[in-house]
């Protein structure tokens, strides 16, 4: 049994917009009282549609973000008030991965410089050390040793992804979280990536948080999926579980809506009436009432708590699940 | 001999009334520091009244640059038509003068686009630019007469409370609802052609959904046609009738959509259908991708454009360009629509 690497519980990012003598604060609930646990070596995916925290919980996971409430433990340490100097060593065991590579990668260095940086910044091994690691890295990426000349420009978008990886990979990490890290690639690039990923993954017991919004990728790498609509986690379970059986309206709707490649399967399809809810005034009670088919008095007044099936790791928040049980 | 000439004319006829408009062996070239390069060669392809045509292919395989040629609007002076031809209800529109383009663009064909902030002007409110639309194309109508039909097709693409909405700026509008504002704009006069470039790509899936009903609603309405760009199979296996696979600057196959997807028979296309994780494959297994990368424009293949990427390659197709050419696969159901494919495998690609 592998072991848990994160654990995050009742995390929130409530961000202040205003205040003043006379009109009470607003907040921007961007994530809200989120909680759950990631094994080492394993794939959580985030979905949900654009606006509803899925970035902001990863950024916040990595301390990006100072977390306005809630714990973040990994590997067993309470890191939620970590100083940035404390960070820095952590940095090590946890990564990033952008949509667009090159808003990580300095354009001014080479490839192989920009490799060899995170050994340097760690006071690792000496020169000749490291440039072999940063040779070893390319080889890794699929990409060849002469790449260590050349700037990130020369480069096409999966080739820049591959750089990408192989920086956020160069410390060995535990996690690395892949903010639509594949979003921006061409379908036959994408699936070079995705393979990366998922090779690099079994060979480094690396655990991904995996966000995009392409549901069908999200399905393909993750282990488990969270679907999120604003800054809460409305259903969690196994990727196969959530795509076979979804059980929250949302997730429903979410996953009927993905156009399934295949002309004779064209279907009805449960079509989400209106846009995603401003997060600063969210609907009162649950906040997917204002467009949920199902909704009931109930769920206008009292928001629903995300719980567990009975005797299954399946979590759903709806009123609906706790009247069938 | 007279009967048989009379029946052949009546077939072309025919074929033009059904084929509202159709590429011919379509060439563009763009001029660049380091000389000209060709960004489309001989692209060919037909849209029927009333279906949807999806082109579809990577970055750089040429779908936009095709529309652009389409609508008239190749960048000036770098881009330029060199070859073949483009008919609308049959006849040649590459040579037409700015004002002959200015009545069929926007009226006739008009184009909706992924980011409806290019097409939107932020300054002004979107009942002003949609009764613009009415303004040019069609001056008999006044003030009043604009702003009700402008209301009117705000109401027909799905925003509710038009009036108040008429007095909005972009700004003040979701993704989905700007994108409804922008067809309005496309589909005002009513054209025959919508040339859609991806317009659901920058939404998220479920406003992709409603946008997707809702063109397929407008299309069943007016009977306009629609070329479809996506790089999204299953937005293709969803939307369209017909579809053109592009591979940089050629088609490489065009068939029905049903024969597509059923029977993919260039290696590109076959590359693409097996790259893409759908929903019923087996989860974190490897992915069968296609090595390599696209090549740029400056640094074609010699033969065949897909050869450096492609498992059946030969001396041959390194060597020679292959052309379009009706297949009929031996044990496919026949759906008596050609199916068109370049390559010069196909046997080999098709039974291995």
């Amino acid at each position: 049994m592998p072991k848990t690497l994160l654990e995050v519980r009742h995390l929130s990012q409530h961000i202040k917009l205003s205040d003043s003598w006379f009109s009470k604060a607003s907040y921007l609930y961007a994530v809200d009282d989120v909680s759950f646990s990631l094994k080492a070596g394993e794939t959580l995916g985030l979905v949900g549609e654009s606006g509803c925290g899925k970035s902001t919980l990863a950024r916040s996971l990595l301390k990006l973000m100072e977390p306005s409430a809630g714990q973040i433990i990994f590997q067993g340490q309470d890191i939620t008030h970590y100083t940035s100097k404390q960070m820095v060593s952590l940095r090590k065991e946890m990564q990033i991965i952008f949509q667009d590579p090159m808003d990580s990668l300095n354009g001014r260095h080479t490839v192989g410089n920009i490799l060899q940086e995170p050994f340097e910044i760690h006071q690792m091994g000496d020169t000749k050390q490291r440039r072999q690691w940063a040779e070893e890295l390319l080889l890794k990426v699929g990409l060849p040793i002469e790449a260590m000349e050349k700037y990130p420009h020369e480069f096409s978008g999966g080739q820049k992804q591959r750089i990408g990886i192989a920086r956020a990979i160069a410390l060995k990490p535990k996690l690395i979280v892949c903010d639509e890290a594949v979003s921006a690639l061409d379908m036959s690039v994408q699936a070079q990536i995705m393979n990366l990923l998922l090779s690099l993954q079994q060979e480094m017991q690396l655990a991904l948080i995996f966000i995009a919004h392409d549901l069908s990728v999200v399905k393909h790498i993750s282990d488990r999926v969270a679907v999120m609509y604003l800054g809460k986690i409305v259903e969690l379970t196994s990727a196969q579980r959530l795509y076979e059986a979804p059980l929250h309206p949302y997730s429903q709707a979410l996953i009927s809506a993905i156009p399934v490649a295949d002309p004779r399967k064209r279907k009805a399809r449960q079509v989400l009436q209106g846009d995603v809810p401003s997060a600063i005034n969210r609907p009162q009670g649950c906040h997917f009432s204002s467009r949920c088919p199902k909704v009931m008095d109930r769920c206008k007044e009292q928001a629903p708590q995300l719980k567990a099936l009975a005797n299954e790791a399946h979590l759903i928040a709806c009123h609906l699940v706790e009247e069938l049980d | 001999m007279s009967h048989s000439h009379e029946h052949a004319s009546l077939d072309t006829k025919r074929m033009e009334a059904e084929h509202i408009l159709r590429v011919e062996k379509l060439a563009v070239s763009f001029e660049t520091d380091s000389g000209p390069i060709t960004v489309l060669d001989d692209v060919s392809f037909s849209v029927k009244k009333g279906q949807t045509l999806g082109l579809v292919g990577e970055s750089g395989c040429g779908k936009s640059v095709t529309a652009a040629s389409i609508m008239g609007l190749l960048p000036q002076p770098y881009g330029n038509v060199i070859g073949g031809d483009i008919l609308y209800q049959g006849s040649s529109i590459t040579a037409l003068s700015l004002p002959e383009r200015y009545a069929l663009r926007g009226n006739r064909i008009s184009m909706i686009f992924q980011e409806p902030m290019t097409a939107l002007n932020p300054v002004h409110t979107i009942g002003r630019q949609l009764s613009e639309v009415y303004e040019l194309h069609k001056p008999e109508l006044s003030k009043k007469a604009r702003k009700v039909a402008a209301i009117a097709m705000l109401d027909k693409v799905g925003i509710a409370e038009p009036e108040i909405r008429f007095d909005l700026y972009p700004h003040q509008l979701s993704g989905g609802m700007r994108q409804r504002v922008m067809i309005a704009m496309a589909l005002a006069c009513e054209p025959d052609i919508l040339i859609a470039d991806e317009p659901t790509t920058a939404l998220d899936v479920t406003i992709q959904a409603q946008i997707l009903e809702l063109m397929r609603d407008l299309q069943a309405e007016t009977g306009m046609a629609i070329i479809f760009i996506t790089h999204d199979l299953g937005v293709v296996a969803e939307m369209c009738d017909q579809v053109v696979v592009m591979y940089a600057g050629n088609v490489v196959e065009h068939t029905d959509v049903f024969t597509l997807f059923e029977s993919p028979s260039h290696p590109y296309t076959q590359g693409l259908m097996l790259s893409m994780p759908r929903l019923d494959t087996l989860s974190k297994t490897q992915l069968k991708a296609i090595p390599g990368n696209v090549p740029s424009l400056s640094h074609m293949p010699k033969g065949c454009r897909f050869s450096n990427r492609c498992e059946f390659s030969t001396e041959q197709c390194e060597a020679s360009k292959p052309e379009l050419e009706a297949y009929d696969k031996a044990d496919s159901d026949s759906h008596s629509e050609t199916h068109l494919v370049r390559c010069f495998h196909l046997e080999d690609v098709n039974n291995a």
